[in-house]
């Protein structure tokens, strides 16, 4: 069985598409499910982050490139449980959450307010302490700020394929 | 990942082989288990564990794998085998697929029979020991300690067709053994010939966990499991007791020790005399099925060191298959001038081939790909000796029924399917929609199942029924053992339901001597079916009995 997933990222306001691509799975996160599949773990997937730790500070369009042994996001800045899981069809999982950018989220770089990486994770999961992500992805930084908009919609799509 | 060297050898040049074992370089970097698969006609006490190819790291694997010309008279050397390892200094490797078993089960050997697997395993070690997939002829598997002592051994998916007057498993003072998996019992169409154990376990003094085997025992006096010393000390589980002809399942001794038979755990079966008559009816499919060889890998090239092409097939990571015209690199010292003989991954074939480039070949093509370039997967492998021959057909030998009579149930490598409720259902479970897990496995059998039948490549990829159930023979059980290996394994799952067959199940077979099943499902709690996969057909043992251990990973590759 093979699963894939993808990150989709839109204006929360305007629907523009910021950030369309695939993501990475984790090891932790293929573990998990098997576990999960065979009733040995309950712990399910229910909550979503950002940070902008995906990317160096100097090179803040240049994302680091996520790997399967990730266990966090470089700097997470907020997550939510509201990830609002659908199955679409029958081999399509669908999470979608919304990220506001007011209140002002503790940037890395006080001069750059930016999302650059964003993170699934599962429900036993703690940062830091004993993390349990599922998926990682990193981006070229998104101007988060309320200057900029007013949050971003994230949908990620775990398939079977 | 275990990493496989498989080489083969006939002749009488067996002291190459060692030369060209020891070509390889020292010092590689073996920190996973590594196979070495020797098909050797004569001369196999010259087969030792070279020292420059033992594996490094805390928890070596060395495999040797042995197979013997029934012809000649092999047997006594393998002892010396397993001792050759067991005389390697601490970290001593671990002795698993101690494959005996491929001695003597190849479907292209014709007079299986002749075949003697002499001795007696010994396991002599405290720790890390793992005996699995042995099938002993002529033999018992030892664990005694003069004193009471703690072990970490496994004994697994074990077959002993005849122990003579011993126990086919000896645990004396040991505590912590690990009883798997096991068939101290073989029922074949030559039964009449074939001595079942005295005692198909026998416990002195010890602590034994026994789980899922089937301990069987024949004859007046004779008992499937005997017990010396306290028998509330040991766990047994999910395993099938069977007596034949005035055995007994259980004997207890001395008498300060007794055990009410009231495990509802265990299936509890004693077999009247008059079914011995039915054996006749026990399918025998190893005395009159032979492979064929349809294809060839042929290994050519300039005199090494250099550049090697496969002229028929090359081993394919990206498809885990064996292709046509790739090459490979060849960067160490080869000796030449002996056959081998090499068999590929799916097909089993067979072809000679100068022979240090063939020990380099596998070895280099384990190296350059570092993956598990499994050549014993085939028509011709022992545990497929009872298969059909069935062209283009690839086996799969995940799946894998070992005792009784070593059928196995993998298949081809699209004979599974996860089905679309399958598919949601995970999706649910990881998203927490559901709360059903895949616990279960029912066994089930095609409408085109009959014993000879064999047509499953046209029913290839799974032919499921419209509504993606099956036929159901069971009930669906709960699987006991399920596993998530973890790291470096990561998104591996392996269930390994064992099915026992009971009296109430005969009457849900349609031909209470030759029939079969051929489809396995795994079920979620709520009856979900999550995958189904097409076996080959397993004769249904109506006069006796089946058990199985299937294995069926789910990879989740992200």
């Amino acid at each position: 069985m093979k699963i894939l997933g993808h990150t989709l990222i839109t204006d929360s306001r305007t629907g523009q598409v910021l950030y369309d691509h695939h993501n990475v799975i984790t090891d932790f996160g293929r573990t998990r499910c098997a576990e999960l599949l065979g009733g040995l773990d309950t712990n399910f997937i229910d909550r979503m982050a950002v940070g902008d730790g995906g990317a160096p500070v100097g090179s803040p369009s240049t994302p680091y490139i996520p790997l399967v042994t990730d266990t966090g996001l470089g700097n997470e800045l907020t997550r939510t449980s509201s990830v609002n899981p659908t199955i679409v069809g029958v081999s399509q999982l669908r999470f979608t959450a919304l990220f506001l950018t007011s209140p002002p989220l503790p940037f890395a770089n006080p001069l750059l307010h930016a999302i650059n990486e964003v993170g699934l994770f599962f429900q036993d999961d703690v940062q830091p302490g004993t993390p349990a992500m599922f998926a990682r992805n990193t981006f070229p930084s998104i101007p988060f700020d309320p200057a900029d908009r007013e949050g971003v919609l994230v949908t990620w799509s775990i398939n079977i394929v | 990942m275990t990493q496989r060297i498989t080489v083969g050898f006939t002749g009488a040049d067996f002291p190459l082989l060692s030369l060209a074992i020891a070509a390889l370089p020292t010092g590689v970097p073996f920190t996973e288990p590594v196979v070495i698969e020797v098909h050797a006609s004569t001369h196999p006490e010259a087969i030792v564990v070279p020292s420059n190819i033992l594996p490094t790291g805390a928890n070596p694997l060395v495999v040797m794998s042995l197979r013997s010309d029934p012809v000649a008279t092999p047997f006594p050397p393998f002892q010396s085998v397993i001792g050759s390892l067991a005389q390697y200094p601490a970290p001593q490797p671990r002795l698993v697929k101690a494959t005996m078993d491929s001695l003597d089960l190849r479907a292209d050997y014709t007079n299986i029979d002749g075949l003697k697997v002499g001795g007696d395993v010994v396991v002599t070690s405290d720790t890390g020991i793992v005996v699995d997939k042995c099938l002993i002829l002529d033999g018992q598997v030892v664990v005694s300690r003069l004193a009471t002592t703690p072990v970490d051994v496994r004994l697994s998916n074990i077959e002993v067709h005849r122990s003579g007057q011993k126990s086919a498993i000896l645990a004396m003072n040991v505590t912590g053994l690990k009883v798997y998996h096991n068939s101290l019992l073989q029922r074949r169409a030559d039964a009449a010939t074939v001595t079942l154990p005295s005692y198909a376990l026998e416990v002195i003094d010890s602590s034994v966990d026994a789980k899922n085997n089937v301990f069987a025992a024949d004859g007046v006096g004779r008992s499937a499991v005997r017990f010396i010393g306290d028998p509330l000390t040991s766990t047994f589980q999910h395993n099938f007791y069977a007596s034949f002809n005035g055995a007994k399942r259980f004997s207890f001794g001395p008498d300060a020790f007794t055990v009410t038979e009231t495990d509802d755990h265990n299936a509890w079966k004693a077999f009247m005399t008059s079914e011995t008559g039915s054996l006749v009816g026990d399918p025998e499919f190893r005395a009159t099925h032979q492979s064929t060889v349809d294809d060839e890998l042929v290994l050519t090239g300039p005199t090494p060191p250099g550049t090697y092409v496969l002229d028929h097939a090359v081993y394919d990571p990206t498809t885990l298959q064996l292709r046509a015209g790739a090459s490979f690199t060849v960067g160490i010292p080869l000796v030449l001038g002996t056959d081998f003989l090499i068999h590929d991954q799916h097909r089993g074939e067979f072809d000679l081939t100068p022979a240090g480039v063939a020990l380099i070949a596998a070895f280099q093509l384990w190296a350059k790909y570092n993956t598990d370039i499994d050549l014993d997967v085939s028509d011709t492998s022992p545990a497929m000796a009872m298969a059909p021959a069935i062209p283009e057909v690839k086996n799969d030998i995940r799946g894998e029924r070992r005792p009784a009579d070593h059928v196995t149930a993998g298949a081809h490598d699209h004979a599974e399917v996860i089905v679309d409720d399958g598919k949601k259902r995970f999706l649910e479970l990881i998203s927490g929609l559901s709360t059903d897990p895949v616990t279960m496995c029912v066994l089930g059998k095609s409408g085109e199942a009959t014993l000879f039948g064999w047509d499953l490549v046209n029913d290839f990829p799974a032919q499921l029924h419209d509504d993606n159930t099956l036929d159901e023979i069971f009930q669906p059980i709960l699987i006991e053992d399920i596993e998530v290996p973890g790291h470096p394994e990561d998104g591996l799952i392996i269930f390994r339901p064992a099915f026992q067959v009971t009296e109430p199940i005969y009457g849900q077979i349609l031909d209470p001597v030759f029939d079969v099943v051929d489809e396995v499902g795994l079920v979620a709690t709520d009856n979900k079916v999550f995958m189904i996969k097409r076996m080959h057909k397993i004769p249904f043992d109506a006069c006796g009995f089946m058990f199985t251990d299937f294995q069926i990973p789910v990879e989740i590759v992200g």
